[in-house]
């Protein structure tokens, strides 16, 4: 499909601009900053930003490097060996509900407040949909392909590598996907509850201080970075799942 | 033979807390016993402050996901009526979206105060998304045959709409809702750990902070129970408006 | 002389867009007079489905036009109702097939809710599928789902009743048993239809006119009538020498056309 540019949808946010910038201009009070203001908010403060903004993904991306490590084996493992996926899910069921926040107080009490505490909140949260997508994705694979598997007498390692992975891709990248989104939403808010540093605290101190512009200022950041890394998730899955398609269709006619 | 497993295996997971916290590994202030625990819990649920608590929690999350199901439908309505307001909306939303809503709280204090408006605005600013994603998806790519039934039987385009693709979409905006139930909860606990003004969130931090760790995870017991019984409740709800969808599945499964 | 309930006068159709659109309706005339029972018979693909939507008023013709009762017809008449091809599909998941066929209902205003009911439950009674007011059209057969669509069709009270293959998807020894009903309810609904099959068989055993139809773009090759007594009867009818004529027309007509289309591809 291919992708029209969306006038409406960039006049649209043009508009909302003006609408504030106007309302801002009427309003006249260091506590209604107009999007002017904000932008420069945002010039002004660059390299602190950049710096910020910088530690939360440094954080964002550690903590969903260990959950990608740690729980996409393990997920693949727990779809697999049926008995062992029977004795643990019911346990990811039990600690699921949990809002990720809520393990914000335990990583401080055993972490401290320094990065290990706010890295293992990010990886907490982002090993759930890494790990239930996994153990889906397996799950639900054909059938047929574990046979193939016995008939090639493969190793569980290498049904694990040469069958499972593949054919559970789709799926599992969509947890992925998810994860991504939540190790960012989970950083930052740890910042804001135990850091010294990273877009989370910026946030925080701009409202002790204030500084209400500089607060919108982070939150465009906060919404750009997001973007951002939306972008780069999606052109890598498409990078993968193209080599992926391209290997069963290669498959197919050999 | 399904609740046996999971008894067994939440019985386990039991006694490998337990097993830690005896052996002394992780100090015991900090990893309290399953005895322990469970002590606080029944002190906490006896007391009427945490019952007040746990209520006003539940209180501002459902009214929030509530609001946000019908913001988000409304738009999402509006959306798929008309193309041109679907692609306005399309550039924002994405990046609205990508804003995680407790950090929206610093700010929304000073626009809304400590008071409960600060709650909903979090909340919905977090549970809207799901929902008006996977209804504006659904309303607007409906069964073609659908609509042409509809048109033949005299329905004008927001009969279509509302009579016709809604109900049939009401699967699809579920899905969307049991996350926004997910999402609306755990908003609603960060604001209430980030801005104060009572709440589970606000005890839990609170317990934390003051190294209460047994009714710290007392809380966080309850937190999970909420999150529990909240999706159980919207899957009853599911089943009471869209019966005929749950049975459909079931029989697709069945074959 | 009055009109005739249908006219098709000069009607042409082209689907699809740009590059890709093509005539699907040549140049197509015919009609129908109120109490007949027509049937078209045509090719697989040569737009008869496209006519029909066409006669609902779901498509608006490019050239032609389309005409009720003499009166040129505008958006989806009440006067005339539908069962689609796909009319599995066309009937609502979400509700039960007493309300689907109320469904069809909605445009009647001088019935109440009650009496709406009460019609909806005896037609569903008449087409064979008392007892399953409550059940959902998913957990029927696809036989009886074809029964709860015209259900559906007929409570409308149309003056035309357009049918599009209804009876293609089911078997045999439903097909038949269908005819009949169709036959039956027709009577006694005193319904004028308009079905629409690529089955010769059925076509000159429900008609009282078969209309032939040619490939596409479509016109109308021949037109038979069709006078064997009703009611008909499955094996008497189709031992009928006058059925056997009409339908040996019909085949050759079809043979005829099929071999005039081949003809340019054999040349070549
Ligand atoms: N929207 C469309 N765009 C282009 N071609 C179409 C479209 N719909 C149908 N067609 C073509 O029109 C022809 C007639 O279709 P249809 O009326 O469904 O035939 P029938 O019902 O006689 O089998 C078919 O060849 C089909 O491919
Ligand atoms: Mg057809």
């Amino acid at each position: 499909m291919k992708k029209r540019f969306n006038l409406p949808g960039l006049a649209f946010l043009v508009v909302l601009a003006l609408i504030w910038q106007g309302i801002a201009i009427l309003v006249d009070s260091p506590n209604f900053p107009g999007f002017v203001q904000v932008i420069v908010a945002l010039f002004h403060d660059d390299t602190t930003l950049a710096i910020e903004i910088g530690y939360t993904l440094e954080r964002a991306g550690i903590g969903f490097a260990l959950a990608l490590v740690v729980m996409l084996p393990f997920g693949i493992l727990l779809g697999r060996v049926r008995a062992l996926g029977d004795l643990v899910e019911p346990v990811i069921e039990f600690v699921r509900p949990l809002p990720p926040i809520a393990m914000v107080p335990v990583a401080m009490i055993f972490f401290g407040t320094g990065d290990a505490a706010k890295i293992f909140v990010v990886a907490w949260s982002a090993s759930f949909p890494i790990l239930i997508n996994a153990i889906e994705a397996v799950r639900g694979a054909h059938p047929m392909l574990s046979t193939v598997a016995r008939a090639l007498r493969l190793s569980r390692v290498e049904t694990m590598w040469h069958i499972d992975l593949p054919a559970a891709l789709p799926q599992i990248i969509a947890g992925i996907r998810l994860a991504v989104a939540i190790s960012l939403l989970i950083a930052v808010v740890a910042e804001m509850l135990l850091s010294t540093n990273g877009i989370g605290m910026y946030l925080a101190r701009a409202q002790e201080r204030f500084e209400i512009a500089n607060g919108l200022a982070g939150l465009l950041v906060i919404a750009l970075g997001a973007l951002a890394v939306n972008y780069g998730v999606l052109a890598i899955e498409r990078k993968v799942l193209r080599w992926h398609h391209a290997r069963i269709g290669m498959h197919a006619k050999a | 033979m399904i609740w046996a497993k999971r008894v067994v295996s939440i019985l386990l997971f039991l006694l490998l807390w337990e097993l830690v916290a005896l052996s002394g590994i992780v100090p015991t202030e900090y990893f309290p016993t399953v005895p322990v625990i469970g002590r606080a819990l029944a002190g906490l649920v006896v007391s009427l402050e945490f019952l007040g608590e746990l209520a006003v929690t539940w209180e501002r999350t459902l009214v929030g996901l509530l609001l946000s199901i019908a913001l988000g439908l409304v738009l999402a309505i509006v959306a798929a009526r008309y193309e041109t307001v679907r692609r306005m909306l399309e550039p924002l939303v994405e990046m609205l979206r990508g804003l995680p809503p407790p950090a929206l709280v610093p700010l929304s204090i000073f626009a809304f105060g400590l008071g409960v408006k600060l709650y909903f605005f979090i909340i919905i600013f977090a549970a809207i998304w799901p929902v008006y994603i996977s209804a504006a998806n659904a309303l607007s790519a409906p069964e073609p045959v659908q609509v042409l039934t509809g048109r033949a039987f005299g329905c004008s385009v927001w009969e279509i709409l509302l009579r016709l693709s809604l109900p049939a979409a009401m699967p699809e905006i579920f899905t969307g809702i049991r996350l926004a139930a997910g999402v609306a909860l755990l908003a609603d606990v960060a604001a209430e750990m980030l801005a104060g003004n009572g709440g589970l969130g606000h005890l839990l931090y609170d317990a934390a902070f003051t190294l209460r760790t047994a009714d710290m995870f007392a809380i966080m017991l309850v937190v999970g129970l909420s999150g529990l019984i909240l999706n159980l409740l919207v899957a009853a709800s599911r089943r009471f408006f869209i019966g005929w969808h749950v049975q459909l599945a079931a029989m697709g499964e069945k074959t | 002389m009055n009109a005739p309930l249908l006219a098709v006068d000069h009607l042409s159709k082209a689907l699809g867009e740009g590059e890709a659109r093509t005539e699907i309706i040549g140049d197509l005339n015919f009609s129908v007079r109120e109490g007949e029972f027509v049937s078209i018979v045509g090719p697989s693909g040569c737009g008869k489905t496209t006519l029909l939507m066409c006669l609902s008023g779901l498509y608006s013709p490019d050239r032609g036009k389309v005409s009720v009762k003499g009166e040129p017809m505008v958006g989806t008449p009440a006067g005339v109702s539908i069962v689609f091809q796909d009319y599995s599909r066309s009937l609502l998941p979400w509700k039960n097939n007493l309300e689907n066929v109320l469904f069809g209902m909605r445009r009647i205003e001088d019935m109440g809710a009650r009496e709406k009911r009460d019609a909806a439950r005896e037609t569903l009674a008449q087409i064979g599928l008392a007892g399953f007011e409550k059940h959902y059209p998913w957990q029927l057969s696809g036989g009886m789902q074809q029964r709860v669509a015209i259900a559906r069709a007929l409570s409308a009270r149309s003056e035309l009743l357009l049918l599009d293959e209804p009876l293609a998807a089911v078997d045999a020894q439903t097909r038949s048993e269908m005819q009949d009903l169709l036959l039956d309810l027709a009577r006694r609904f005193r319904q004028t239809c308009l079905l629409v099959t690529h089955d010769v068989d059925e076509a000159v055993y429900v008609a009282d006119r078969v209309v032939v139809l040619s490939q596409r773009p479509t016109f109308v090759v021949a037109e038979f009538d069709v006078p064997l007594a009703k009611p008909r009867d499955q094996f008497e009818t189709k031992e009928n020498p006058v059925f056997l004529d009409i339908r040996h027309k019909v085949l050759s007509c079809i043979r005829s056309m099929r071999k005039t289309a081949a003809a340019p591809v054999l040349a070549s």
